[in-house]
């Protein structure tokens, strides 16, 4: 379980982005693969409550965010993610630590 | 659709099991239906019972490999729920109308997916597909005959979204019947709760058409934080409608990916239902 060797997700690997750039990422993919309403998706709206996410829909987003950034979310930490903003955090905790 | 049945002023059909019932004075009709309701409730406990614990395994002790014994198990079921809707057509406490229940006998696969408007919504289908794998929600779990009973029929458990999509679409590739409810429990008072879009992705998955069936019972009886002895005025009239089947991939969005697919597919499963609603509960 560590960072994504795969070539081309390296090429665009999150290492070095802010947790700024990062969040802006969470935002813009959850409105495009789900057809959410923009103003909708702001970094603490609920995934679950207020943008109706489901457990397959997670499964899906994370599945982006690991392709785009090259990194792998551990099962264990996705468990306490509620909004954009804690998907973000975890992303950029997990790529100082990859980069550590 | 479109089938006018022909009513008496209180909702029963003349010939129709019951209709002799409907001729008491309304009180004491309303006091032997709360009685009958209970007597139905213990009939049902008993009869779980029962098929658990003898029917059941014994289903198991045949030849054939697991699935073969879970189909044995749930033909038993079949069977005692059609009984089981007789049973309560004969003390009067309800009426069933199903409109193009043929669709559904045609091999399958079939993915049949229903609002569910009252507690023997899946006894109701159940009573008309000899074969059927159900997904066991939150309101089964604690009721330990009917989980003994939905083990030996192979049901499948409501557990991580998931896993239960790829089991219902084992089952469909298997040529099996899936039944779900996407509410995921029993509807409001009023309309529908949003649809869980598990079936959506089963449809997508297994790329089998949902088949949607609209239940309406009214007037409204065995409904989410109804309790049983709350009869209504006159016996519960159900309809069931199938609908036309709904292709999972709509002509052009063949490249969709699945999460967007199952958002728009849901999204037509409820209107198609709410629609068709519209249509049953009307007449």
């Amino acid at each position: 379980m560590s960072g994504s060797v795969d070539p081309e997700a390296g090429m665009r690997r999150s290492v070095g982005m802010t947790r700024e750039e990062i969040l802006a990422r969470v935002l813009e993919a959850l409105r495009n693969d789900f057809e959410l309403a923009a103003e909708a998706v702001v970094p603490t709206a609920r995934l679950v409550e207020d943008l109706d996410l489901d457990s397959i829909d997670a499964v899906a987003l994370v599945t982006r965010l690991e392709q785009e950034m090259g990194l792998v979310l551990k099962e264990e930490r996705l468990l306490g993610l509620r909004t954009p903003q804690d998907v973000a955090d975890a992303v950029f905790e997990l790529q100082g630590q990859q980069r550590a | 659709m479109g089938i006018i049945v022909e009513r008496s002023r209180d909702g029963t059909r003349p010939g129709a099991p019951g209709h002799r019932l409907a001729a008491l004075p309304e009180r004491a009709f309303r006091l032997w239906r709360v009685l009958g309701t209970g007597v139905s409730f213990a009939v049902f406990g008993g009869g779980a019972l029962v098929l658990a614990l003898v029917a059941f395994p014994l289903c198991h002790l045949g030849p054939g490999d697991a699935r073969a014994r879970e189909a044995r198990v749930q033909r038993v079921i079949h069977y005692a729920y059609r009984f089981f809707i007789t049973f309560m057509e004969t003390l009067g406490l309800i009426r069933t109308e199903w409109i193009g229940v043929e669709r559904l006998t045609v091999p399958g696969p079939h993915l049949v997916v229903a609002n569910h408007p009252t507690l023997i919504d899946v006894v109701h289908v159940i009573s008309k597909l000899p074969q059927a794998d159900c997904v066991i929600g939150e309101e089964y779990a604690h009721h330990p005959f009917l989980r003994l009973a939905a083990s030996w029929a192979g049901y499948i458990k409501n557990a991580q979204g998931a896993e239960v999509v790829d089991a219902c679409v084992d089952r469909l590739r298997a040529a099996r019947t899936v039944v779900l409810f996407p509410e995921g429990t029993r509807s409001p008072r009023n309309g529908m709760h949003p649809f869980r879009r598990g079936a959506a992705h089963v449809a997508l998955r297994a790329g089998v058409p949902l088949e949607p069936v609209a239940i309406s019972c009214a007037p409204r009886m065995l409904g989410k934080s109804q309790p049983w002895w709350d009869v209504p005025e006159r016996p519960g009239c159900f309809t069931l409608g199938v609908l036309d089947p709904i292709e999972p991939r709509a002509r052009g969005a063949s490249d969709l990916p699945d999460v967007l697919a199952a958002r728009r597919l849901t999204v037509t499963l409820r209107e198609r239902i709410r629609e068709g609603l519209g249509r049953v509960g009307l007449r």
